[in-house]
């Protein structure tokens, strides 16, 4: 190496050609464009998150104490941003032209040919390098789930539903064929297969259904009605196969209906449309009733279904295809009886095994009388989803050191002692959230006057943070509490997140709307 | 904290620019110390102690060098030295490079160790610990280190004032990610320097150019990259595209964050050598490295190459050096056998490049196809750099060059590499790449036309930083 003739010099940087005036008058017009931008910021955002500052738990360790404000500093930067006046003005506008001007979407979407979006997880798990240790997690966790509903004498029915990138190829790259990733798709139903548990193919069961049309939404990831539909068919003749599954027969009606939907990845859009993206796409569903009462789950059938969006989609109105008319609602009719779901938007590699495990850990045993469990999940799971190892083991319901909350409601206010984590809003692709809070220090008349309550509430709705996703380990907070039972039905199916530790495993959930 | 970063633009810099410039000249290199303290960490507040001990410790070896002599007076170039400076150097030395081997190879050698180990058929050494690598650790450790050195060489004299001193290691603009100063290159600035309208104009232009650099052309070229380094399978055009995205990738990224380091050098009145001169003109790989990473190469030169003899023994040992000390520049980026068979081809091309006289292998081809050679050495070498492990990189390169059947899902990619956006954005950095002019040449005459061009730049990085979530800094991992 010889020497650079690139060193450090006074006049190669340190001088430069400009008239002090100029130099001057810019400096100072940078000086106050920096400092209007700043002000502006600081006043719409530092008053916000500065409350993360002052209500910085105190730690005992060093290593905890620096832990904690880390994670104090990197939501308080997070909060800066979300709620700076920059990020008001400008992220929308811009958000607009990249989608209409560029056909660049988000980090999540893709802008295919006429109108269609994809969902970019979909691409990835299609095209991208999976680990081994992943595959080898997957293959661990379902073998140990297979064998945990086996020593109760229930079979457990896998169905991965592929991304629709899978299906629909031709849409995203031109001259593709539409059905790509064949090859890992059947690998993937083997390794399945090799864990003991039975594989329904949804490839196969759309073959047989000799359905016409894409199976996919044009503008959200998940299937159409009839392809459902199909879906459902199979896995119902599948139950039968591997099981007895006798229950009382149910008298289903079925309504059809003209539901019409954006599609959830038109709304991880923002503001931005896309040229030649029509607003909305209209499904023909039936919706399933017995007399004047929509389907609900029956907790007594031997069918226990886990599932995610895709099971969600028809059912839960906030997905935006209406309701009434879902999965689990088309296997009841395939099966001529009810059946029994834990179902929730989005992970559902390991969201529904994990409430199913709380489920029974608190002493509420939805396994019993099982002989069928149909665990839904999106094929990408297998890529990305988490493959923890959950206990089954069923608790003897314990008196809860957690408030209930009464049936006619009330209203109780308290410190707030711990807040779940949550989603930042545009960052996720769900829509909606709740958020578990541990409220402590609560004054109810007959209860001790240190009670705490385990309390779930909206953090998210609609893409935008609530006044319950802004609370913080110290707040003071008043809910408006009824028992999670009384809304289970509606909110069951929505993302959440829960807190750990021991204790909550065993708490009765309470559904709180913050009073402001 | 980042540069490219609304907390840094909106919060931090101008906190910092009204405390450093609203406290008296004698105070302001305290006053940078504490803020360059804070900017630390805000990553992690237990990195500064690691940073005020090794700065300690060098502060003490620098005085203990001099003991008795007057103050301001640096010991004799080529003078003898006695047992008890040689103890103060190497007790720098060891702790330096103690710090930088545990924090940043520990894991690497109990992974390596166990690799070999059960290879042996053997049981691994379990280990508990594993530790996380402090930010900018390689780079500072070098800044302090060339602190000790010039001053046992006589080139500089030791910094009494141990503020001063901290203030040299832990300058925020160019503590985590370089450029590497050495310490007789700023000696004289930490003590005195000057604060002009000009230096402040230029100062402003270049961040501007930098932060574009980074948010406009790096960030774009590095979710291709991405795409191409992550995919399972590809198709030969999109493995090429995904090397060249990454090269431009690395290059913007590492090239426009030094330039956001010396404007806001600028700023506060420092002046920082530069650190990148158009590598990718370059027309050998000797002549890449005197353009890359200018500030590495020379403390490597000055430190490893030339202390290990440099090219003045033989051929033979001329050679081994090089390959030497490219071996270490490439462990220096990362604690991973990919980055050691970067280093190694390096070593390797520069090695054959002086066997065969300098630029000879070149030199029959015209200029713009010994570019395009060199750029593709450059590329072909990335691969490694990039890769996860080697036989990712060796499948990769195998990618690169057609081999072997495709699986159907690997077009999906296409709509992500080639899509028009991305391919323009790739196109505007082969401009800048090959046909602009360089940051520091194009500020160094600075009409109203060109501050309002800049500070245009500056304003739409700030909207796209606002609006895109993908915004990674390679050389913060280093």
């Amino acid at each position: 190496m010889r020497a650079t003739r690139h060193t450090p010099d006074e006049r190669d940087i340190g001088t430069t050609c400009v008239g002090p005036r100029t130099a001057r008058l810019y400096v100072a017009a940078l000086a106050i464009l920096l400092a209007v931008a700043a002000a502006l910021e600081w006043k719409t955002a530092l008053p916000v998150a500065w409350r993360e500052w002052s209500v910085a738990p105190a730690e005992r360790s060093l290593l905890a104490a620096n832990r904690a404000l880390m994670n104090a500093m990197h939501v308080f930067e997070e909060r800066l941003r979300e709620d700076g006046w920059l990020t008001g003005r400008v992220v929308a506008p811009a958000q607009r032209f990249k989608v209409e001007h560029l056909r660049l979407a988000t980090e999540r979407v893709l802008v295919g040919a006429d109108g269609w979006l994809h969902f970019r997880p979909d691409v990835d798990a299609l095209a991208m390098r999976t680990g081994e240790a992943q595959n080898e997690a997957m293959v661990r966790a379902v073998r140990e789930f297979a064998g945990q509903l086996r020593a109760r004498g229930i079979t457990l029915l896998l169905l991965p539903v592929p991304g629709k990138t899978a299906h629909t190829a031709d849409t995203l790259v031109a001259g593709m064929p539409p059905r790509v990733g064949a090859e890992r798709w059947q690998a993937l139903l083997r390794q399945l297969a090799d864990t003991g548990a039975v594989v329904v193919d949804c490839d196969q069961a759309w073959r047989d259904a000799a359905l016409n049309g894409v199976p996919y939404l044009r503008t959200d990831t998940h299937w159409t009605f009839p392809h459902m539909e199909a879906v459902a068919r199979a896995v119902a003749s599948r139950v039968r196969e591997v099981a007895d599954v006798s229950a009382p027969p149910v008298a289903w009606e079925r309504d059809e209906a003209a539901v019409s939907g954006v599609g959830d990845l038109a709304g991880m859009l923002g503001a931005g449309w896309p040229p030649g993206l029509d607003a909305a796409q209209v499904q023909t569903v039936r919706v399933v009733r017995v007399g004047d009462r929509v389907w609900q789950a029956d907790p007594a059938s031997p069918v226990l279904l886990l599932g995610d969006s895709f099971s969600n989609i028809y059912s839960m109105d906030a997905l935006g295809w209406g309701e009434g008319a879902g999965f689990a609602e088309q296997l009841s009719v395939q099966l001529g009886f009810g059946v029994d779901r834990i179902v929730r938007n989005d992970a559902g590699a390991w969201a529904t095994r994990d409430q199913l495990s709380r489920e029974l850990a608190r002493g509420r045993d939805r396994l019993a009388g099982k002989r069928v469990v149909v665990w839904q999940f999106a094929a990408r799971e297998a890529v990305f989803g988490d493959w923890r190892s959950i206990p089954m083991a069923l608790g003897a319901p314990a008196p809860s050191a957690f408030l209930a909350a009464p049936a006619g409601g009330a209203d109780w206010c308290g410190r707030v002692a711990a807040i779940a984590p949550m989603p930042v809003p545009g960052r996720v692709p769900y829509a909606d959230h709740i958020v578990a809070v541990h409220l402590a220090d609560i004054d109810v008349p007959g209860a001790p006057s240190n009670a705490s309550a385990y309390v779930f509430a909206w953090s998210m709705t609609n893409h935008t943070r609530t006044a319950a996703g802004r609370l913080r380990p110290g707040d003071t907070a008043c809910f408006r509490v009824r028992p999670w039972s009384a809304v289970a039905e509606v909110l069951e199916g929505v993302n959440r997140s829960e807190l750990d530790g021991d204790e909550f495993w065993q708490a009765d959930m309470v559904w709180g709307e913050l009073i402001p | 904290m980042v540069f490219s970063s609304p907390f840094f633009l909106f919060y931090f810099l101008p906190v910092a620019l009204l405390a450093y410039f609203a406290v008296p000249p004698r105070a302001r290199s305290l006053v940078l110390t504490v803020l360059s303290y804070l900017f630390y960490g805000w990553t992690n507040p237990l990195f500064c102690l690691l940073l005020l001990f090794s700065t300690a410790v060098d502060y003490i070896c620098g005085l203990a060098l001099v003991r008795g002599l007057p103050a301001d007076a640096a010991l004799e170039p080529g003078g003898p030295r006695s047992r008890a400076q040689r103890l103060a150097l190497w007790t720098s030395l060891v702790t330096n490079l103690g710090l930088l081997g545990f924090f940043k190879y520990f894991n690497f050698g109990v992974d390596a160790a166990n690799a070999a180990l059960h290879a042996l058929g053997l049981d691994g050494w379990d280990a508990v610990l594993r530790v996380t690598l402090p930010l900018g650790i390689s780079f500072y450790t070098f800044q302090s280190m060339s602190y000790t050195i010039d001053v046992y060489r006589g080139r500089a004299a030791p910094q009494r004032s141990f503020i001063d001193f901290a203030c040299y290691v832990s300058l925020f603009p160019q503590l985590v990610a370089g450029p590497i100063i050495r310490y007789h290159e700023l000696a004289d600035q930490i003590r005195s320097r000057t604060h002009t309208w000009e230096k402040c104009a230029r100062g402003i232009a270049i961040f501007c150019v930098g932060l574009a650099k980074k948010i406009l052309l790096a960030n774009p070229c590095g979710k291709v990259a991405d795409t191409a380094f992550g995919a399972a399978d590809l198709h030969a055009l999109d493995a090429w595209l995904g090397a060249v995205a990454y090269a431009f990738q690395i290059y913007f990224d590492f090239s426009g964050y030094s330039d956001m380091a010396i404007g806001l050098g600028l700023l506060l009145g420092f002046v920082f050598p530069k650190n990148f001169d158009s590598p990718y003109r370059a027309e050998s790989i000797t002549d890449f490295w005197r353009r890359w990473h200018i500030s590495l190469s020379a403390w490597l030169r000055d430190y490893l190459y030339i202390p290990l003899g440099g090219n003045r023994i033989s051929p033979r040992r001329t050679y081994v050096n090089l390959l030497l000390v490219m071996l270490l520049g490439g462990l220096w980026h990362g604690a991973a056998w990919t980055f050691v068979a970067w280093g190694a081809v390096h070593g390797l091309l520069l090695a054959v490049e002086r066997a065969c006289g300098g630029t000879t292998v070149y030199r029959a081809c015209p200029r713009p196809l010994r570019v395009a050679l060199t750029f593709a050495l450059v590329c072909f070498a990335w691969v490694f750099f990039r890769a996860e492990s080697l036989a990712h990189a060796v499948a990769y390169l195998q990618a690169m060059t057609g081999w072997g059947a495709v699986l159907d899902a690997a077009g999906l990619l296409a709509a992500i590499i080639r899509h028009p956006a991305h391919l323009a954005v790739m196109a505007l950095a082969a401009c800048v790449v090959w046909v602009a002019p360089q940051s520091a040449d194009w500020t160094r005459v600075l009409t109203p036309v060109r501050l309002i061009a800049a500070t245009a730049l500056g304003v739409l990085a700030v909207v796209v930083m606002m609006v895109e979530e993908f915004n990674p800094f390679i050389y913060f991992i280093f």
